[in-house]
């Protein structure tokens, strides 16, 4: 089932824009830089006095603008569309009429999901990697903490980073499966889960969070900073991993519940 | 087609095929289908007739398992069909089949076959696309299919399965002719290899042409049920004739003062021989058509003409569906 699912994504003209996007945008940011010769207002951003010298530099800087909004909003763009395309193409109740079963068919549609949102996060990273190395070359970082990162560590470092940013997307992926299962709407869910990373973000930075700012899902995607830092500080990770682990089986269980009982009308 | 029927059918003993008990659903306030109890018996074709909005497909799709019944149950083959386990052996489709446009017509079988838990058994793709004639476009899109294509591709599905029982929703809608002719032949190809089949329509014709029992049903509700002439002796009532007389302006008006006689012109009535409009058409009472003869006789009427009406499917579809 789940290689099926995995096969119907990725014939799909959405998974293509939404993995093409996440291919595209690093070489442009990377364009525009070369082209400036300057980077962005970034002076907090990790190693950003080595931008222009050292290409591993480069993902650092597109995991953190991507993580705002360009992560989130491919990640809904299908996650959105992964019950509620199948309501409208007649196509859920063509399958159903199978022997698989509802639960099966769901976590297979739920790991398929996941697989292309692990997907989006790679190929962000890996292109972003890539046209660094390319365009600017590798050399050894010069670490927050004074210590110098081999190139081979740095790379790990991009990778664990982005592994980091994964899980709340992860997260964000549940919430619009969910909202995919409950609405039977692909407009509405993707539209949902962008409205809810705006939403999180608009009261994160207008302070109303209060006691619970530090737990809000949008705000585990910059967890990976403490990654960079030296010694690691260890309490955002760990907060980070169990938020996003909440978001993500809070959501697919609501989803699978609405999911096996739900009638298919259409 | 009544031959079928001596094979199962469902006499004493005999587990049917489906059974719908007391079968309700409802959206809110709104009763989509109210308390709906039929059988189907092995090597039925079974006709489920009603005109569009009656219910059909909602009960359609509480076969299938797309949608929980408010009330009442669904039982194939005997057991209560509360999951894909007990519906292993039916198959079909409801409303416009729907596809994955984007994939061939081909992987389209394949990846509903992968969806199917039948062991080591490997699904008979490439016979059942001969049966349905589409080995020859199989590669191709299904976005690139006609709407005949995708409803054979649609049973082609369901064969995949290697059902005993098809349930197939309007099989015929939207196509053509041709397409329609091509379809209803391989309708009768299946029920000819033993096959259940439960085909709903609003077409009487399709119904009459294909089926030996009907179920007729408006609003949600059974109207009717049985054999066809069973259904004609439902909605018939009392029997009817055509008639053509030397005078008809006369021989109206001796009907219309019979007091065991309803005159039915309604519309133009059809008796080889005649025009249209010199035939009359009438109801006789209990006592039959013989002293109805007597008396146009003594009204000096010359009788030319004196067939019983057989209401034909369609107007008893439109009284049964309508004289609610």
């Amino acid at each position: 089932m789940l290689r099926w699912e995995a096969y119907k994504l990725i014939r799909q003209r959405r998974t293509f824009l939404g993995l093409g996007a996440a291919a595209i945008v690093p070489v442009l940011f990377l364009s525009a830089i070369l082209i400036t010769q300057q980077g962005p207002d970034a002076g907090e951003a990790p190693f950003a006095a080595q931008l222009l010298s050292n290409g591993l530099v480069i993902p650092f800087m597109t995991l953190g603008f991507g993580s705002v909004v360009l992560l989130p909003l491919l990640t809904v763009l299908v996650a959105g569309d992964a019950v509620a395309g199948e309501v409208s193409a007649g196509t859920l109740k063509t399958i159903l009429g199978r022997s698989v079963g509802r639960s099966g068919l769901f976590w297979a549609k739920a790991a398929a999901v996941g697989l292309y949102t692990l997907s989006v996060v790679a190929v962000f990273t890996g292109v972003g990697l890539l046209a660094g190395w390319l365009a600017v070359g590798f050399e050894p970082l010069a670490g927050l903490g004074g210590a110098t990162l081999s190139v081979g560590e740095g790379v790990a470092l991009i990778w664990a980073s982005a592994g980091l940013v994964a899980l709340p997307l992860l997260g964000l992926a549940a919430f619009a499966l969910f909202l995919s299962s409950a609405t039977h709407n692909s407009v509405a869910s993707v539209v949902g889960g962008v409205v809810l990373i705006l939403l999180l973000q608009l009261v994160s930075s207008l302070g109303l969070g209060g006691a619970l700012d530090p737990y809000l899902l949008t705000n585990q995607f910059a967890a990976w900073l403490n990654l960079v830092r030296e010694p690691i500080d260890w309490a955002p990770i760990i907060r980070a991993a169990w938020v996003s682990l909440l978001w993500t089986s809070g959501s697919l269980l609501a989803a699978w519940a609405i999911f096996v009982r739900r009638d298919v009308l259409s | 087609m009544d031959g079928t029927r001596e094979f199962g059918g469902t006499a004493a003993g005999a587990v049917p095929a489906l059974e719908l008990r007391g079968l309700t659903k409802r959206f809110g306030n709104f009763a989509a289908v109210e308390d709906l109890s039929l059988e189907v018996g092995r090597g039925d074709v079974y006709g489920f007739l009603g005109p569009n909005g009656s219910g059909k497909s909602t009960t359609i799709r509480m076969i299938l398992g797309l949608v929980r019944p408010t009330a009442g149950e669904v039982r194939i083959f005997g057991r209560p069909a509360t999951g894909p386990a007990q519906r292993a052996n039916v198959a079909g489709f409801v409303e416009a089949p729907g596809f994955y446009g984007y994939l061939s017509g081909r992987d389209n079988l394949r990846l509903l076959a992968a969806a199917d838990r039948r062991g080591d058994k490997s699904p008979p793709i490439q016979r059942v696309l001969e049966t349905v004639d589409l080995a020859g476009r199989a590669k191709d899109k299904v976005k690139a299919y006609s709407q005949g294509m995708k409803q054979r591709l649609a049973i082609a599905s369901a064969l995949l399965r290697e059902p005993e029982f098809l349930v197939l929703d309007e099989p015929t809608n939207g196509l053509d002719p041709g397409g329609m002719r091509d379809v209803r032949a391989l309708v009768r190809e299946l029920a000819g290899e033993g096959l259940t089949i439960f085909l709903s329509s609003h077409l009487l014709s399709e119904v009459e042409q294909l089926c030996n029992r009907v179920a007729v049903v408006g609003k949600g509700r059974l109207l009717a049920e049985g054999s066809l002439g069973e259904i004609a002796e439902q909605a018939r009532g009392r029997p009817e004739y055509r008639l053509v007389a030397d005078d008809r302006e006369r021989a109206n008006h001796v009907l219309r003062e019979h007091p065991d006689v309803a005159l039915l012109n309604g519309r133009p009535e059809e008796l080889e021989g005649f025009r249209p409009d010199e035939v009359i058409r009438f109801a006789a009472g209990s006592e039959g058509v013989g002293p109805v003869v007597k008396a146009l006789v003594d009204g000096d009427v010359e009788v030319l003409a004196l067939v019983p009406a057989r209401p034909n499917l369609e107007e008893m579809f439109l009284r049964l569906t309508e004289g609610e």
